[in-house]
């Protein structure tokens, strides 16, 4: 009992000390790279202690949630001590209302119709290509299983990212495509 | 001054990340603060499960005796027999016993006996939103996975358009203009970044689990899906519906208690109960843990066959025991719980001053968007308005079910497009006073309704809660700067 309200406050005040040598080293205007350092290592020992008191998995979680919360609170302290400034008028700035056109509307449609059809099925058929694949090899399923449902968000992500960054029509269409089309072709060809 | 030790960012990075931010939170930043706002308030859904039923009896254990007297009881009440009879067992958090089969659930006392029936709408409501948008449930649950994935998007081509990240993680400028604004915005951002990276992750893979296991069932397994997941959370045994006796109910939970006295069982699950191919699983809580559980099986004659492996099985299914636990924050008892709900606040925080960042950013530009402008903040103000009215109706009416979905989404459509068709009206201050108003209408219709239970735990925290964030709201909407750009 005694051990573990120890442990929790070892983690706790290197967590707080940690992050209160990051802010000060960051909003330094020098270059503070020991000061960095020693900020990411107590945050590292925060997360340690709480691992040893809350085991592995559920102490590196409980540790994050303190480093974001000590954060806040720095943060939220920063802001109470501000001046706030107030925006300029707006009435001067506004030139003209924007107009669009119907190809500008096209085009944008096209591009949500990408991100949220296109890429999705793209990033379901790479996963899925990539689960066959390993699976067809003799991969453990649980693990094949749990490792495509991780990687299938993070390509729809990824994919989206692209679509929404490149502004070659035609480059986006073809990465997004060929994602989806080459796993597709092979898993036919498997079938 | 000494030379920095960040790298330069590439100017063509940023821009093209910015450009890839700015679309996807155009595609879906409605939908993903929607679902922000839910996600925050579903964190503490057990909670909201007591105040609105404050009367049902409580308690921090049942014996496995009583647990299974109330048990068989309802299931001696049902005809046609139900094909699952379930037991919630009291947790801090829901110190309640609740019996539930395939139709309805009861609560039970600590005795044993029927209690009322377990009746929580307007949560339901709120859960139903927040999984799958009240569409029908596989299409549901895809399109907030996708939503999942596209935050995840959003979060990605955020940092690639930061090229200063930690440099100005702790500079927080205040006020109202855009440099504020994006201060506000980029700093939440960052540092609640394991939170809304790992919560968007979590939700998209529960959202896409369906489809994706119809693809893979469909490409290695001849179409039968059971199979792609039934190696992570076991397989159902062969039905066998020949009529039998129930078999003992207490005997598996005794079993758990008695072998596994660090462990808490949080939930019994009694398959085929009255046929001969019964079987049964208690669901115990493993206190240091991130998984939601593991099963103990017992077959139809109570006897303990061995456990599922959520714990101690492979890598595989001990990460898919704690994806749920880790998207709803239940984990880590109330602390937690209270982090969870800042983090999903200023998640909400972000979703919203994003899209003001955008507008701002047009009208600087001299691209003023007004009428969209104005639709948002319809939006931002008016999806907590409305739920809060939906609330009110679901204590005052006894609104359920259609009625309140109804509710949300004509009232949220309404408030949008009024503001768009007048958005010379300040919406954000207006429904400001309107929530804040349905906060208050809130907690005086729960207290008149349930006078008895004012100052019980089921009630006095919520209701405490809604009283407090009235105040703030109420404060926001009298204390807003003239001159200012919506918020």
């Amino acid at each position: 009992m005694i051990q573990g309200l120890a442990l929790s406050g070892f983690a706790l005040i290197s967590l707080a000390c940690g992050i209160f040598m990051l802010q000060a080293a960051w909003r330094s205007k020098e270059s503070r790279a020991k000061e960095i350092l020693v900020g990411w290592g107590l945050v590292l020992a925060g997360l340690v202690f709480f691992s040893f008191k809350n085991g592995p998995e559920k102490g590196i979680a409980l540790g994050l949630v303190g480093m974001a919360i000590f954060a806040l609170a720095f943060l939220a302290w920063q802001y109470i001590q501000a001046t706030p400034k107030a925006a300029k008028s707006t009435s001067e700035r506004i030139a003209e209302v924007d107009r669009v056109n119907w190809t500008v509307i096209l085009r944008r449609s096209l591009v949500f119709v990408m991100i949220a059809f296109v890429a999705g099925l793209a990033a379901l058929s790479l996963s899925t290509g990539i689960f066959s694949l390993l699976n067809s090899v003799g991969a453990e399923h649980t693990t094949n299983l749990v490792t495509v449902m991780i990687l299938f968000p993070l390509l729809w992500a990824g994919l989206a990212v692209i679509i929404g960054a490149d502004k070659l029509l035609w480059r986006k269409s073809l990465i997004t495509l060929g994602t989806g089309l080459i796993p597709l072709a092979y898993m036919m060809v498997g079938m | 001054m000494s030379k920095s030790i960040w790298p330069k960012a590439s100017s063509g990075r940023v821009a093209s990340s910015l450009q890839a931010h700015m679309v996807l939170a155009l595609a879906a930043g409605g939908l993903i603060y929607i679902l922000a706002i839910t996600g925050t308030l579903s964190v503490l859904n057990r909670e909201f499960q007591r105040w609105e039923q404050p009367s049902a009896p409580e308690m921090t254990q049942i014996s496995p005796e009583a647990a299974a007297k109330a048990a068989k009881a309802v299931f001696e009440s049902e005809t046609p027999s139900t094909t699952h009879l379930y037991i919630n067992f009291p947790r801090p958090d829901l110190p309640r016993t609740v019996i539930s089969t395939d139709t309805q659930a009861f609560f039970a006392t600590e005795t044993g006996e029927v209690g009322e029936a377990e009746n929580f709408p307007w949560t339901q409501f709120l859960l139903d939103l927040h999984y799958y948008l009240h569409l029908p449930h596989i299409l549901g649950l895809t399109v907030v996975g996708a939503l999942g994935a596209i935050l995840l998007g959003l979060s990605l081509s955020g940092f690639l358009a930061h090229p200063r990240i930690f440099r100005d993680a702790f500079t927080f400028r205040r006020g109202e203009s855009r440099i504020a604004k994006a201060d506000l915005h980029n700093r939440l951002s960052v540092w609640t970044a394991p939170f809304h990276i790992s919560n968007a992750l979590t939700g998209a893979i529960l959202g896409l689990a369906s489809v994706l296991a119809f693809a893979i069932a469909a490409v290695d397994f001849e179409g039968d899906t059971t199979k792609v997941f039934s190696p992570i959370f076991g397989e159902e045994a062969p039905m066998d519906e020949t009529s039998s006796n129930i078999s003992d109910i207490a005997k598996p939970i005794a079993y758990v208690q008695e072998n596994y006295p660090d462990l808490t069982p949080t939930y019994y699950i009694h398959h085929d109960p009255g046929t001969a191919g019964q079987h049964i699983s208690v669901i115990g809580w493993h206190s240091n843990r991130l998984i939601f559980g593991e099963y103990y099986n017992f077959n139809s004659n109570g006897e303990f066959e061995g456990v599922t492996g959520m714990s101690n099985g492979t890598l595989g299914q001990q990460i898919a025991g704690s994806i749920y636990n880790v998207h709803f924050g239940n984990w880590g008892g109330t602390w937690v719980k209270i982090a969870y709900v800042i983090f999903g606040a200023a998640l909400s925080i972000i979703t919203a001053t994003g899209l003001r960042i955008y507008f701002a950013r047009r009208r600087d530009q001299g691209r003023p968007a007004p009428i969209l402008e104005s639709m948002w903040s319809g939006l931002v103000w008016g999806t907590p308005s409305i739920l809060a009215v939906c609330l009110v109706f679901s204590l005052a009416l006894g609104w359920e079910g259609s009625s309140l979905v109804s509710t949300f989404w004509l009232g949220l459509c309404a408030i949008i497009s009024v503001a768009g068709f007048r958005p010379s009206i300040d919406w954000s201050r207006l429904l400001q006073m309107s929530l804040t108003f349905s906060l208050v209408l809130i907690v005086v219709i729960h207290a008149l309704t349930n006078s008895a239970h004012i100052m019980s735990a089921a009630s006095w925290p919520i209701s405490g809660a809604i009283i407090a964030i009235a105040i703030l709201v109420g404060l926001k909407s009298f204390s807003k700067p003239k001159h200012s750009v919506p918020v």
